[in-house]
């Protein structure tokens, strides 16, 4: 079995992308990956790791801020939550708008999770089939496409995302993968994070009061200063109730792919994401666990962001550009005059043994990803027969 | 408009940060900011 049909999800247009093994829901207002899970298949959790909010979203080209701010937030957040779920793209900035960005009706991490996206092209071959979806961005005047992949008899979905520069001058922007995770896949017993990273930083303006670790500290990944001076364990999601956070990290620099991960042991299922760390440098930790008490979060949310991308922290953009380079890794991309830049990575899901414990390295060939833990190398393989047509075979 | 007065510091630092902590009255009069971090 292997397609691509329209559908409705929770009331939202989408497309469903399907092989024999899994399900893919992206949805065309925003763009988002809604849903990544395998099918119904004897020992195989149908688990969706990726987070659904609890409140009821709606198209977010929908928002009026009239009718909409008191649910969702003003335009400056509200916009983009409204429709928010699963992987989010933030394009051209990473981060909220600046008060005057915001006045002109640009809300969180840009234009694209709050458009219309198109449909460009539906290709079902023997072995694979595609979704090609496209969005312009007005105000950045930036044209994106992004192309899905599923291959038959495969746990992995192949991305390939190309930005457009409209403009004649060259392009300085954010460009980051904002991945969200939630209960019931994401458990504070029996999940936990894994990202090959060195070091991170805390993020410099707290969390609104209801802060979990102390702020702008540099810590040795994954365990961060909290208030009190302990360390917390940041592969650990949801840790205490009431609290959130921000942090960075470095992706280890000595690996040219990058991976972040997620695991639930009582599921025996492991969902993550491979890219060149040269594309994505850094992976940014979010976590709001009940903190936020009002509209739309309402003191019952419980999510946690891995948000790979191009920069380190979600900031307003002028003092992302103010803040320059960390640790000497760049936080930016750039597109050229009427050019264009092209980025591959993949997800995937994989069923792992029992006494998995925790992904300790990954690497890829031409037709696999492998990963180890503490008991071994190469412990799992995932079939991935389309890397050798991607830029990312034989990096790790 | 006010400053949440944990960042207050931090914002003195950073002038063009101070957007970032403006915070606004929600429909039950709790303040919050306009610009959470997500």
């Amino acid at each position: 079995m292997l397609g691509c049909s329209k559908a409705k999800w929770h009331g939202r247009e989408a497309f469903v992308l399907v092989n024999d093994l899994v399900h893919l829901v992206t949805l065309t207002g925003g763009g988002h990956i809604a849903e990544f899970r395998f099918r119904e298949r004897k020992g195989l959790s149908t688990l969706n790791p990726l987070w659904v909010p609890p409140w009821k979203t709606i198209e977010p080209y929908h928002y009026r801020p009239g009718q909409h701010a008191a649910r969702y937030g003003s335009p400056a957040t509200g916009r983009t939550l409204s429709g928010i779920t699963g992987h989010n793209l933030c394009l051209d900035f990473f981060g909220s708008p600046s008060e005057e960005e915001a006045r002109q009706g640009l809300s969180i991490h840009g234009e694209a999770p709050s458009l219309r996206w198109r449909k460009e092209r539906i290709g079902v071959r023997p072995q694979e089939v595609s979704l090609k979806l496209s969005v312009r961005l007005p105000v950045a005047e930036l044209r994106f496409e992004r192309e899905l992949t599923l291959r038959r008899g495969e746990s992995v979905a192949y991305f390939e995302e190309t930005v457009k520069n409209e403009r004649k001058a060259d392009h300085f922007f954010h460009w980051t993968q904002h991945v969200t995770l939630g209960p019931p896949f994401l458990d504070s017993q029996a999940s936990c994070i894994c990202v090959p990273a060195l070091k991170g930083r805390t993020y410099p303006h707290g969390y609104e009061g209801k802060e979990l670790l102390r702020s702008s500290y540099d810590f040795k990944w994954p365990r961060a200063p909290d208030l009190q001076g302990n360390f917390v364990d940041l592969t650990q999601p949801f840790i205490r109730s009431g609290k959130g956070f921000v942090a960075t990290a470095l992706l280890d620099p000595r690996r040219e792919i990058g991976y972040i991960a997620a695991l639930n042991r009582e599921a025996n299922l492991l969902f993550g994401y491979c890219f060149h760390r040269s594309d994505f440098p850094w992976a940014v930790s979010w976590e709001e666990n009940r903190a936020r008490r009002y509209p739309p979060w309402n003191g019952r949310c419980q999510v946690r962001g891995i948000e790979f991308g191009s920069t380190p922290f979600p900031l307003l953009r002028r003092e992302a550009f103010a803040q320059g380079p960390l640790y000497g890794t760049g936080h930016f991309s750039m597109v050229p005059a009427r050019g264009s830049r092209t980025v591959q990575y993949v997800s995937f899901l994989a069923a792992v043994p029992e006494d998995f414990a925790h992904l300790r390295g990954l690497r890829l060939t031409d037709s696999e990803i492998l990963l180890c833990d503490a008991r071994g190398r190469d412990r799992v393989r995932v079939r991935a027969s389309g890397l050798a047509a991607t830029s990312l075979a034989k990096k790790s | 408009m006010t400053h949440q007065g944990l960042n207050q510091n931090q914002a003195q630092r950073n002038p063009e940060a101070q957007d970032v902590f403006r915070s606004a009255e929600a429909d039950n009069g709790e303040k919050w900011l306009l610009n959470p971090a997500i």
